[in-house]
């Protein structure tokens, strides 16, 4: 590992200046999930006051619980708990499926269909939401969730590279004994692969689940009723509500983005390292 | 292996999702782009009146403008920093982890719950960046088209940077040791390490960087969505297009909108990769 330093005397204060500029930049990370949960802890006082009160005077939870009570916060969790956890067992499905096929199966215009299919991802999402939106409503499928499920389901690209560029690492010897042992396709996929691509779903477990989590414009243009809301869709609805009690939108938000935030906590390594594993030979 | 036709069968949901959800939209966005479908009543073949009527199209040129401008600044910035930044933390020094697991963060939240929370930091008379600057009562970042590039700016560089951050701190593990090492006994100082060895060798992620980066930041929708409803200059092609469509009613005009939109980004990709050839290094 080389070292950022200069060479001759001046290394303590080079370290003295790189240490200010990393804590300052660990500040401005932090500034607004402080902000976050100072203003979110606000009762009775104005989040408008100058200079800006970073200990609230009587912190409480009273926002939460109204927004959770009057608002029904916690039914839009619910709703986006529900699309998401869809949306990332087909995930996983297809994208395992398919993306051995592509690493390992020999099968006539394999690459080239492989390519297409990437080819066709990088054209933008806008192109496709009016004509998805007059599909959907053909469908009769408006206003309810498979908008938001199937499409990201069936076709998350970055799942299927994940999954390919993994396969490329399982040794052939794996499929070649269990083929001499007279197990079929179905057989060696589901009994030997699978096993052995737990890491890799993982990682598209997380980049789908946080992808399908935080998707706002789908569920924007398909969700009609209120009560079918995800988490993204009642924080803009939020917005225009709570115009004059922003701390009740930062609780409303502090909800929003806990469940994800415990998560990272909890699995830092496997976040990291999922958003590193797209990066993989450009 | 023999040729497996059973591939075809394990591909094909996937093959089929992508048939159904990304290439047959896109033809019959084509196909949209040349009538004056609206939301309800009939529809008419216009030819190309959607696209020339583009032109005298205020709006759009205006959101094209502050899409291209914001992804202009965006990008330059969020692949600048989040290399400096990956720089700074890479010798390892206790508490390395710990920070790098911060710097992470920003990327956790979701555009529209970051985006409510700079509403208040974008305030103009009590919001803390005018707190900061000192520009309490002044600077109106939602409230001024001057100022709603700027503001989009700096929410998408501390939102994205962990995203490039993290493609930073790999590529900076590959950087070969030996050649390092032999530069110094040769007596490089820190600048020319940087710039003549390790920017270099990093040369694919940048390009990497470069073009994901660019391509996200062109697209960006939630931001003016959630900041100020794309007024006072914040909307962005994307949001003027989902406007068009799903407030205005006008399927046609919308599609070919979005339809010119990609064409404008596949051109900006293709600079991009011919561009490539002249400054990437693989394998240096």
């Amino acid at each position: 590992m080389f070292s950022i330093n200069f060479n001759k005397k001046n290394t303590v204060i080079f370290i003295f200046f790189k240490s200010i500029l990393i804590i300052s930049w660990a500040v401005v990370v932090l500034l607004p999930f402080i902000i976050l949960l100072s203003g979110a802890l606000k009762v009775n006082e104005s989040i408008y006051s100058l200079p800006f009160r970073w200990i609230p005077k009587n912190p409480s939870f009273d926002n939460f619980i109204y927004v959770i009570k009057e608002f029904k916060m916690l039914n839009y969790v619910f709703n986006s708990i529900v699309v998401m956890s869809l949306t990332v067992a087909l995930q996983s499905c297809v994208c395992s499926l398919a993306g051995y096929s592509f690493a390992r199966l020999n099968f006539k215009g394999r690459d080239k269909i492989f390519l297409m299919c990437m080819f066709v991802m990088m054209i933008p999402y806008t192109t496709s939401i009016i004509p998805l939106f007059i599909m959907m409503n053909k469908l009769k499928w408006i206003n309810t969730f498979l908008p938001l499920i199937l499409p990201q389901g069936l076709t998350y690209a970055y799942g299927v590279f994940i999954i390919r560029q993994f396969c490329t690492y399982i040794p052939n010897s794996y499929e070649e004994s269990a083929f001499i042992d007279g197990a079929n396709q179905f057989e060696i996929f589901f009994h030997i692969i699978l096993p052995l691509l737990k890491p890799a779903l993982v990682s598209v477990a997380i980049l789908g689940g946080i992808g399908s989590w935080n998707d706002f414009m789908a569920p924007l243009i398909y969700l009609q009723d209120q009560s079918k809301y995800t988490t993204q869709i009642a924080l803009r609805f939020f917005t225009g509500q709570f115009t004059s009690d922003y701390p009740k939108l930062l609780a409303a938000v502090a909800i929003a983005v806990l469940p994800v935030l415990a998560l990272y906590f909890m699995l830092q390594k496997l976040f990291i390292s999922s958003y590193m594993s797209v990066g993989i030979k450009g | 292996m023999k040729n497996n036709k059973i591939g075809y069968l394990f591909i094909s949901p996937y093959v089929f999702g992508i048939l159904a959800f990304s290439v047959f939209p896109i033809l019959f966005n084509i196909y949209l782009s040349l009538t004056n479908k609206k939301f309800i009543g009939s529809s008419e073949y216009i030819g190309l009146t959607n696209f020339t009527n583009l032109f005298n199209d205020n709006f759009f040129i205006s959101s094209l403008r502050t899409t291209l401008l914001f992804a202009l600044f965006a990008t330059s910035l969020l692949t600048v920093i989040p290399l400096m930044i990956a720089l700074l933390i890479h010798d390892n020094f206790p508490g390395r982890q710990f920070f790098r697991s911060l710097y992470f963060m920003p990327i956790i939240m979701s555009a529209p719950a970051i985006a409510a929370i700079f509403i208040f930091i974008y305030d103009r008379d009590y919001g803390l960046l005018n707190q900061f600057l000192g520009l309490l009562g002044k600077a109106a970042w939602l409230g001024n088209e001057a100022l709603a590039v700027p503001s989009l700016v700096i929410l998408a560089v501390w939102h994205q940077t962990p995203v490039n951050f993290v493609l930073y701190v790999a590529a900076l593990q590959d950087v070969p040791e030996d050649i390092i090492e032999a530069s110094v006994i040769d007596g490089a100082g820190l600048i020319k390490k940087i710039f003549y060895i390790v920017l270099p060798t990093i040369t694919p992620t940048i390009f990497l960087i470069l073009v994901t980066t660019v391509t996200f930041q062109m697209q960006q929708f939630a931001y003016p969505a959630i900041l100020n409803g794309g007024r006072f200059g914040t909307a962005t092609l994307s949001y003027y297009i989902y406007q068009t469509g799903f407030e205005f009613g006008k399927f046609g005009y919308s599609s070919a909108m979005s339809l010119f939109f990609s064409l404008i980004i596949f051109a900006i990709m293709l600079v991009q990769w011919n561009m490539k050839k002249k400054w990437v290094h693989y394998n240096s």
